[in-house]
This record gives C-alpha cells, sequence and structure tokens, in this order.
C-alpha cells in the first residue's frame, strides 16, 4: 500500500537536475507540451508522462525523484477530470505544498464545454495548489504555459538559492494574527 | 493531513470571500484568474404538475397563474411538436408593446420581407408576406416579465393560392428574476431574454437584421455547451410528462471524436421509467433546488454503466443533443418540446441561461 503513494523524499536528488511528471488522460498532447518545456527550460530538466497513477512498482527504481507534478484537465471531456481525480488519490500530501499544480486545457471553446470552470476552482481550493488556464494548441500557447510552470519547477527541485516550495506557501495564506479576526 | 474543506453547499450559496483579508491574501482564489462568470451551484426544477408548487415568488402570483393552468396549458401548445431555433437578444430600444405600435412594427417588418422578396432572397419566389405582431398570453408569469410578443408573417408559398405561416417567432421572458437593466435607461429599453424562430434560414436572417437594425440590439444563437445539456437532461429526466401515456426515452447523442475511424455518433437510449428510479434515488422529491452534485452523480452514473457494458468511454466525447420525454434540445441552440404543461418551465430555464450571458458583462 505504501509502494502505491508517490513520496517527494524518498530518494536522492539529483545533481542539477530537476523532473516533471505530466499527469493526463491521453490524446491531450502531453508529449508535445513535454518537448516544448524542454526546449524552453533554462535548467537540466527531464519530463516523464503518464496516464494514470499510482506509477507501476516494477519500474520504482530506476526512476529519478520526480519534484513536481502537472495534473492536466481537459476542459471538454468529463473524463479527464474523473482521471486527475483518481490519481490525487495516489499523491503524497507533501506535494501539495508548492509541489504540484493543476493546468486546465481547451479553454479557448466555451461550446464545448463539458465540465463547469467551477469544478476546477474547487480542486485547487481544495487541494491548495495553483491552477494555470490554457491551450496547447499553438507554440506561443504551450511556450506561456511552459514559463510558468518552469518557474515553479525550478523552485520546487531546489535550483534557486535560499528558496523551498514551503516559503512560497507561506506567501499565499493570511498572516497568524489577521487569521484570529476572522 | 486532510485536504482543506469544501464548500459544497446545496442552496444557491456562492463562495463569498471574507472582508477581513488583506488584497495580497487574494492571490489565489480562483475569481482573479478566471474572465468566465459563475454558473449557479444548483438550479430550480419544475415538478411534473404545472401548479406553482416550488415558486419562491409571493403570494399574489401564485393564485393568479392557479387560476389558468389548465387554460394555459390549451394556449401554449402551440410551441409543441414544433422544432424551433433559440436565440438570445441583448435589450431592445423603444420597443413598445401597445397595439398601435405593434401594427405599426407589422408594416414596416411587410415591407421588409417585400423588399427582400425582390431583391430575390428567397429560394421559392413569389413569397409574399404580411407581418403581424401581437401579444402572446400565457408566457408572463410575473409583474418583471416583459410582455410576450408573437411575431407571425403570413404569406403564400411558390404558386399556391392558400395563405400559410412562413414564420413565427416569439419574444419572451418567463419569470426572469431580478432586473439586469440600469434604472434610469430602464424606461427607453425593454430586455427580452428569448427569441424562438421556427421558419426557413432566409426568413429568419430577414427578421433577424429587421430587429437589429429597428431596435438596435444584438440577436445570437443561444448555444449550449455539454455542461449545459448535461444539466438539462439530469433535471427534468425526473419529471414525468403524462403519466397514462407512454413516455419518450431519455436520449443522449454523442459525438465521436474523428479519431475513431468508422463511427460518427452514438446514441444512447433508456426507457423513462428506469432513467425515473436513477433520478429518485440521487435527488430529494421534496426539495426545489437541484445540485451541482446531483447533477454529476447523474450524468456520470449513466455514463458508468454504458462504459460496464460496452467498454466506450461516453465522458470522453462531446454531447451534441439530449432529449427527455419533455423536450429535445441540440447543441445549436435547437429546441423541440413535447408537452404543453412544462412549456413554461422550459422557457423560464432557457430565460435564465440567456440572462447569464449577459450578466457576464
Amino acid at each position: 500500500m505504501s509502494n502505491s503513494v508517490l513520496i517527494p523524499y524518498n530518494k536522492v536528488p539529483q545533481y542539477q537536475l530537476a523532473t516533471v511528471l505530466l499527469v493526463g488522460s491521453e490524446g491531450l498532447g502531453k508529449h508535445g507540451f513535454g518537448k516544448c518545456l524542454i526546449k524552453n527550460t533554462w535548467f537540466y530538466l527531464q519530463v516523464r508522462t503518464a496516464t494514470t497513477l499510482p506509477l507501476p512498482v516494477t519500474s520504482d527504481s530506476s526512476r529519478p525523484r520526480i519534484d513536481y507534478i502537472c495534473f492536466l484537465i481537459d476542459l471538454t471531456s468529463r473524463d479527464s477530470l474523473k482521471t486527475v481525480e483518481e490519481s490525487l488519490k495516489h499523491v503524497d500530501v507533501r506535494y501539495f505544498l508548492g509541489k504540484c499544480c493543476f493546468v486546465a486545457l481547451k479553454v479557448k471553446n466555451p461550446e464545448k464545454r463539458a465540465i463547469f470552470i467551477e469544478q476546477i476552482a474547487q480542486l485547487s481550493q481544495q487541494y491548495k495548489s495553483d491552477v494555470l488556464y490554457g491551450s496547447f494548441e499553438t507554440e506561443a500557447e504551450s511556450a506561456f504555459l511552459a514559463e510558468q510552470i518552469l518557474k515553479s519547477v525550478e523552485i520546487a527541485a531546489g535550483l534557486q538559492k535560499n528558496k523551498s516550495p514551503m516559503f512560497l506557501e507561506c506567501c499565499r495564506f493570511p498572516v497568524a494574527g489577521e487569521e484570529s479576526a476572522e | 493531513m486532510a485536504p482543506g474543506e469544501t464548500s459544497t453547499s446545496t442552496n444557491r450559496c456562492m463562495t463569498t470571500p471574507q472582508t477581513f483579508k488583506s488584497r495580497l491574501s487574494h492571490r489565489f482564489t480562483p475569481k482573479r484568474f478566471t474572465p468566465y462568470g459563475r454558473t449557479p451551484q444548483s438550479r430550480r426544477i419544475s415538478t411534473a404538475v404545472p401548479t406553482t408548487r416550488g415558486r419562491r415568488k409571493n403570494v399574489h402570483t401564485r393564485t393568479k397563474s392557479r387560476s389558468d393552468s389548465s387554460s394555459e396549458a390549451e394556449d401554449l401548445k402551440g410551441f409543441t411538436n414544433v422544432t424551433w431555433r433559440v436565440y438570445k437578444l441583448s435589450p431592445l430600444y423603444k420597443f413598445s408593446s401597445a397595439p398601435k405600435d405593434l401594427k405599426r412594427y407589422g408594416q414596416l417588418l411587410s415591407s421588409c420581407v417585400e423588399a427582400a422578396n425582390q431583391k430575390g432572397l428567397f429560394v421559392e419566389n413569389n413569397v409574399s408576406g404580411k407581418a403581424l405582431f401581437c401579444v402572446q398570453e400565457g408566457l408572463k408569469k410575473t409583474a418583471d416579465d416583459p410582455d410576450a410578443i408573437q411575431i407571425l408573417v403570413k404569406g403564400k408559398k411558390g404558386l399556391g393560392t392558400v395563405d400559410t405561416v412562413i414564420l413565427t417567432a416569439t419574444l419572451c421572458g418567463v419569470e426572469m428574476e431580478g432586473d439586469l437593466l440600469v434604472p434610469d435607461v430602464k424606461g427607453h429599453f425593454t430586455y427580452y431574454p428569448v427569441l424562438l424562430v421556427k421558419s426557413t434560414v432566409a426568413m429568419t436572417d430577414v427578421l433577424i437584421t429587421w430587429l437589429m437594425r429597428h431596435f438596435d440590439c444584438k440577436i445570437s444563437p443561444l448555444v449550449f455547451p455539454p455542461v449545459y445539456m448535461a444539466w438539462m437532461i439530469a433535471m427534468w429526466s425526473g419529471a414525468l410528462a403524462n403519466t397514462n401515456r407512454k413516455n419518450k426515452p431519455v436520449e443522449l447523442v454523442y459525438q465521436v471524436p474523428s479519431e475513431c475511424e468508422g463511427i460518427k455518433k452514438i446514441t444512447y437510449t433508456i426507457e423513462a421509467a428506469d432513467c425515473l428510479r436513477v433520478w429518485n434515488s440521487i435527488h430529494d422529491s421534496k426539495s426545489d433546488m437541484f445540485t451541482e452534485e446531483e447533477m454529476s452523480t447523474f450524468i456520470s452514473s449513466l455514463e458508468e454503466h454504458f462504459y460496464s457494458l460496452f467498454r466506450v468511454k461516453l465522458n470522453a466525447m462531446q454531447l451534441s443533443c439530449v432529449g427527455t420525454s419533455l423536450c429535445y434540445i441540440g447543441r445549436d441552440g435547437i429546441l423541440k418540446i413535447y408537452s404543453a404543461e412544462h412549456v413554461s418551465c422550459i422557457l423560464r430555464h432557457l430565460t435564465e441561461l440567456s440572462m447569464e450571458h449577459f450578466s457576464l458583462v
């Protein structure tokens, strides 16, 4: 049972290398986006893709430590939301402290939308992670998403001096003094 | 650590950010990032019986409609079994429903139809038309609703000698909640959320360009994305049109993506009675509001059943048409109502959808 959960800190980090995992149902364009990420990166990056979690146990030893997870959701298919929700159960809690994000795709066709935008917003509030909205249709759009993700990946992999993902999480919510007023 | 609590509330309460938080902490609330409006988390459904059960209005409107429920069904029968195209409108400038104004509009539209006819816009020549505007009874439910207007164009088609109705259109708004117009301009504008048209494409174009030019408004087809169609089918599969007659089965038509060769669409038909059983087990029949969770449970249960039988993932495909025993709805704004009793409830829902588009601004 413990093998089926993806844990962030159970492996030794690789020297100067970050690893991103893209999770999303088939046909979204993960491989194309992976290439786009590698093209736009300014540090050494490895991209892995998966349709669902948990990842198969047999290849666990050859797999490097996953620094960042992107959950890709297609707004025109209810199936992608369902696979993402199932995969979320197999992710260790420490990933939600700045080491993962949700990406909502195909936002430009509101007439084909099959899930409510509020469901995505609710997911992001529930798991306290960012949502990025975009699409993979043109090069420019993929590059735009890639840049935003890479900034977070760099911090999550520890490649930026004196910055950790937990640090960024502290900036997200109000300070203790204000919270007591609620 | 359990993920934080979600606010899946059953009634119409939106998650409002608290007033004490500083602006910095709003950085990650979804409201800032999305330019899209919120859809309500629950919607009102009507019950099978066309009485006023389930209306949240004041007492005086309730008594007003209760007295004509049977005659109402008669009046609205003209709406049934006709394929309408649905359009949404922006407010009409200087539109009045006084009889002499309506007569004037009729004459103007007739002359426009004549001009179009002479230009040769119609495929069948000699479509001479006379337009009539009149107030439609039975659709005005509350004091807020504007008078529903019916537009008829009668003429002779081709070389026939009999006068036939070439175009039927209805401008209406049923149970509009709240006024979207700013009070100081209210005197000049009339807001009709929904326009239903039944006619050929050329005639519809003539009517729409005339309305747009004359009243300075914008008319566009009201498309139904798969989310809204899922709402409608979830809400209305539970309402049986007529308990004596055999009800039409619930039908979902899916469009297969082009990567799969050899099959273009899938039609999924379910007996109305079985659908009702699923609906009753999901939805508490006493409550009036139908929530988002119930809707997604209903749709996902139907799709999972299909998957368990045929191993075909319907939720990865697009819903293109939806049919229940009350009505049939197509994605591009096509509507066909089968039951006269539920006309006002369906029109009420369309009014709501159209007003949501408008209130995105």
